[in-house]
């Protein structure tokens, strides 16, 4: 199980209460379907992921992103039982919809750019560190029940 | 050889022409240091690097980080040629520095978070693609004469 100091605990609870679901989750999606294309696969019915403009626009990956952010609720407020939190979702990505585990750190890297874009240099690198331990472990208990 | 297109050649020559290298190159470095502390193993001759307010205000970090990405201006001049460019700096990164190449990777993410940071929602997915490929070649070539 992932330690946390009350410091750490803080930090990202406060980057979190910064975050807008609904501007943030919107980008995070277009970002991942933009600079690693491949993820296309995933989403053969979400319609036009033909060009930049047209993934920016899809309001099925607007959707779908504050969706997966929704789910990044559950981890900030269950930070000591991440792994449990995530078995029921780990195991629908691995057993129905066959999710490359991968995904889940590009996914990562997408949601901490596009935090450092919103809040600039109020990410210090302390932040940021606290922030990457804190997302990785949520990639971790995401690939957990991956066999 | 690396393709580029006429609009990947001036998403990325906007970003440096508009990089201030005296703000930037000292803000990646200290962010890999701070993230990513074992990297601070290879600035043992730097003096006090005992914590996060130590680094960030540590000269000749200061002056490696604008070094570093000064020496970004090579690819960005010969960005047809960017193996050849920095093979000698491959070599001595290999031979003298011993450094671990997955090193360049970490300094080039934090390198992407201070520039998402300083442009904000202007750094937008396609920008960041760009970007994210660029550095992905110049970490290329600077593993590339390891052995």
């Amino acid at each position: 199980m992932v330690k946390w100091t009350e410091l750490e605990r803080s930090t990202v609870k406060a980057i979190w209460e910064k975050i807008d679901i609904d501007e943030i989750g919107s980008q995070i999606w277009a970002r991942v379907l933009i600079v690693y294309p491949w993820t296309e696969r995933y989403f053969g019915s979400f319609g036009d992921l033909f060009t930049i403009t047209a993934i920016l626009k899809n309001v099925k990956v607007a959707a779908h992103g504050r969706m997966v952010l929704k789910a990044l609720d559950k981890a900030v407020n269950n930070m000591d039982n991440m792994k449990r939190t995530y078995a029921d979702l780990s195991r629908l990505h691995f057993q129905k919809l066959e999710v490359d585990p991968d995904s889940f750190r590009l996914l990562a890297d997408c949601i901490t750019i596009t935090i450092a874009c919103k809040l600039k240099s109020a990410l210090s690198p302390q932040s940021q560190a606290i922030w990457q331990k804190f997302i990785y472990a949520v990639v971790d208990a995401m690939s957990s029940q991956y066999r | 050889m690396v393709e580029w297109s006429e609009n990947e050649r001036s998403i990325i020559s906007n970003i440096f022409s508009n990089l201030d290298y005296n703000d930037i190159g000292p803000k990646a470095l200290v962010r890999c240091l701070i993230v990513y502390p074992w990297t601070q193993r290879y600035f043992t001759s730097f003096g006090n690097l005992y914590n996060a307010e130590a680094i960030s205000t540590n000269p000749k970090v200061a002056a490696h980080g604008i070094k570093v990405l000064h020496g970004l201006d090579r690819a960005l001049k010969n960005m047809d040629n960017i193996k050849a460019t920095y093979a000698e700096l491959s070599v001595l990164h290999s031979e003298k520095l011993h450094v671990d190449p997955d090193n360049f990777k970490l300094l080039s993410d934090c390198l992407t978070i201070v520039v998402a940071g300083k442009l904000g929602s202007a750094f937008t997915p396609e920008i960041q693609a760009t970007f994210q490929k660029f550095l992905a070649v110049v970490v290329s070539a600077l593993g590339k004469q390891y052995h």
